[in-house]
């Protein structure tokens, strides 16, 4: 059973095939037999699990179940469940139980969805390793020397590992997108403001958003179209109408023009990430879409700019953590000062310290115009850049990552290194665009991801070229463990 | 409770150079790029806790990071407006009207420490 799609389990619950109860006791089994090599799980709710699947199969016995009634998933850690910890990945929020739910976990609730547990990830989401976890790192299904990519490494490597259908993930920088190539799974991130912030821990406001991480486009389809819509909670929440985003699934690809950048086919992309490209792209050609080259000239500028702007937002949104209200305190303070200052410095981990601090220098008086100003202008250079490449086709597609899955200890000590893993992914949150990661194949028997890039509120759109891919194509099929 | 007002000391830093490629080369080139004295600032800014021991580690991983970010000196930005909002989508105001219920109880019971109503903190009034 649990290599069932969503697709397929909301068929087989509704044929009376299994029972939400047998299928969530399935996966429970499984991730109490199998997550201890991958530690994609920080917390597992049997309790909750098995109480919601046995309200779901009560409302499909009567005939009125809604969508995802009974399909067990698993949240990122950093999505607020009401009475269950959610930890953020800190030992900041280690004894941290919220006393709500995000909205999307409000609005997954609504469509049925069954809640197995809260997933490993890289400490308040801040990098691409999933390494950083206070409750140590994730390991990749493909190879558990590997690096299953971060910052929701917990969500994709739950996936990939067969101990969950689908995951709730944010991606801030690409951290649902790039975890996505390296477990061969399939992500989306969606337009900024599509999907409710409230209730997500914060990490840079301007660029958050969540989204699914599933095994196939229709799946994700299914998630994103319970999670997504207008939040009044949430300020920068799209007033825009409900979307099925999967009705257009099976629309031909005929006439599609896909863009090329050539930026993202420079040094530092692995030949053979390259060559699963091209061979992806020839797929498309046969499924009818044309291919143009591209620029976007501003691409080297992503980086930088993101790590002034995520920094300085952190800065702010972190400070919230005080040792005062809820999370960490520590021992003895001596006095208020001394009270933040070690409740800080001992409940959050270096690379969270180091963002704060890049943060606290970007934003300080003087240097402000320099560094968050500027990079603000530059950001809007880069939505420029694909607002013509826009004028031009109608989806962008590249390689998600520049390199496969790489060993677990070889970056953590190396920050800009690590930053670099995000080369691709990144421009797409500075614009606020919409963006996914597809499995288009293999390197070294590690997973390569597609990156397909649509334009604003084209969900519906990307989704419909992933799943057409997935129909003529196999590789997100292809499994990490023995099914 | 981070203030960003205080200046730092010293002038805004010179113009960047590029990075290179080696982990080794960025290293020699910024060594004098964030003193741990800043860093010591940054920290009290930042209600950070740093040890004596790290400073320098984190000195020169501020170090890196800030060269990196420095490439985007040498971009022409005039006239370019600061971009804050992807759809430029403008913020929309509520109904000035009570939507949520009183949880007082279940907020304080989140604190390290909370008496009467009230979180506590070390005494602050001699």
């Amino acid at each position: 059973m649990h290599q069932l799609t969503i697709a397929e389990i909301i068929l087989g619950l509704r044929r009376k095939a299994f029972s939400s109860t047998e299928l969530t006791r399935h996966l429970l089994d499984r991730i109490q037999q199998l997550d201890s090599g991958f530690n994609s799980f920080i917390t597992v709710t049997e309790e909750l699990a098995l109480a919601q699947a046995k309200a779901a199969d009560q409302r499909l016995a009567s005939g009125e179940a809604p969508a995802l009634c009974g399909v067990p998933i698993a949240h990122k850690d950093i999505i607020c469940t009401s009475g269950v910890r959610t930890s953020c990945a800190s030992k900041m929020l280690d004894n941290f139980v919220p006393p709500y739910n995000a909205t999307i976990v409000e609005n997954l609730n609504a469509a049925g969805a069954v809640t197995l547990g809260k997933t490993n990830m890289d400490e308040f989401a801040m990098g691409s390793s999933s390494e950083s976890s206070y409750y140590g790192p994730v390991k990749n299904p493909w190879n558990t020397s590997c690096v299953p990519g971060g910052s929701s490494g917990g969500s994709a490597a739950a996936v990939a590992a067969l101990l969950a259908p689908a995951s709730t993930a944010t991606d801030t920088g690409g951290s649902i997108r790039q975890p996505a190539a390296l477990t061969n799974t399939t992500g989306l991130k969606p337009t900024y403001g599509r999907v409710s912030r409230w209730g997500i821990v914060a990490y840079a406001s301007s660029l958050d958003q969540a989204g699914p991480i599933a095994r196939t486009a229709e799946d994700a389809a299914y998630l994103l179209s319970a999670m997504a819509g207008y939040d009044p909670k949430d300020a920068t929440s799209l007033n825009r109408p409900q979307t099925d985003f999967g009705k257009g699934l099976n629309k031909a690809l005929t006439g599609l023009k896909i863009g090329i950048p050539t930026e993202y086919f420079g040094e530092g992309l692995n030949p053979g990430i390259a060559d699963r490209i091209q061979e992806a792209l020839r797929e498309y050609e046969q499924l009818g879409a044309q291919l143009q080259d591209i620029s976007l000239p501003h691409s080297k500028l992503a980086i930088p700019a993101y790590y002034v702007i995520a920094p300085a937002e952190a800065s702010a949104n972190l400070s919230r953590f005080d040792g005062i209200r809820y999370g960490y305190r520590c021992q003895a303070p001596e006095d208020l000062r001394d009270l933040y200052r070690r409740s800080r410095g001992e409940g959050f981990g270096e690379e969270v310290q180091r963002r704060i601090l890049v943060g606290t220098y970007a934003l300080s008086a003087g240097y402000y115009d320099a560094y968050y100003n500027k990079a603000q202008q530059v950001r809007r250079l880069i939505k420029q850049d694909f607002a013509s490449a826009f004028e031009q086709v109608d989806v962008i597609m590249g390689p998600t990552t520049p390199s496969p899955a790489f060993k677990l200890g070889t970056k953590s000590a190396d920050p800009v290194a690590m930053y670099l893993e995000d080369i691709y992914t990144i421009a797409t949150n500075l614009a606020g665009l919409p963006g996914m990661s597809i499995p288009c194949g293999l390197v070294d028997n590690l997973p390569v991801g597609l990156q397909i890039t649509g334009n604003y509120l084209d969900e519906a759109r990307i989704l419909n070229i992933a799943h057409r891919y997935q129909q003529v194509t196999n590789w997100h099929t292809a499994s990490a463990v023995a099914v | 409770m981070t203030a960003h007002c205080v200046k730092l000391t010293g002038p805004a830093r010179s113009p960047p150079r590029a990075v290179s490629d080696s982990q080794r080369n960025r290293r020699n080139s910024i060594a004098m790029a964030v003193d741990t004295q800043t860093v010591e600032k940054l920290a009290e800014l930042a209600r950070i806790a740093i040890s004596k021991e790290t400073l320098e580690e984190v000195s020169d991983r501020l170090g890196e990071i800030l060269q990196l970010v420095d490439q985007l000196q040498a971009v022409n930005t005039d006239g370019i407006t600061p971009m804050a909002h992807p759809l430029d989508e403008e913020q929309t105001l509520r109904t000035d009207a009570v939507t949520e219920s009183d949880r007082r109880k279940d907020f304080l019971a989140l604190a390290p420490q909370a008496e009467e109503g009230l979180y506590l903190v070390p005494k602050v009034i001699e």
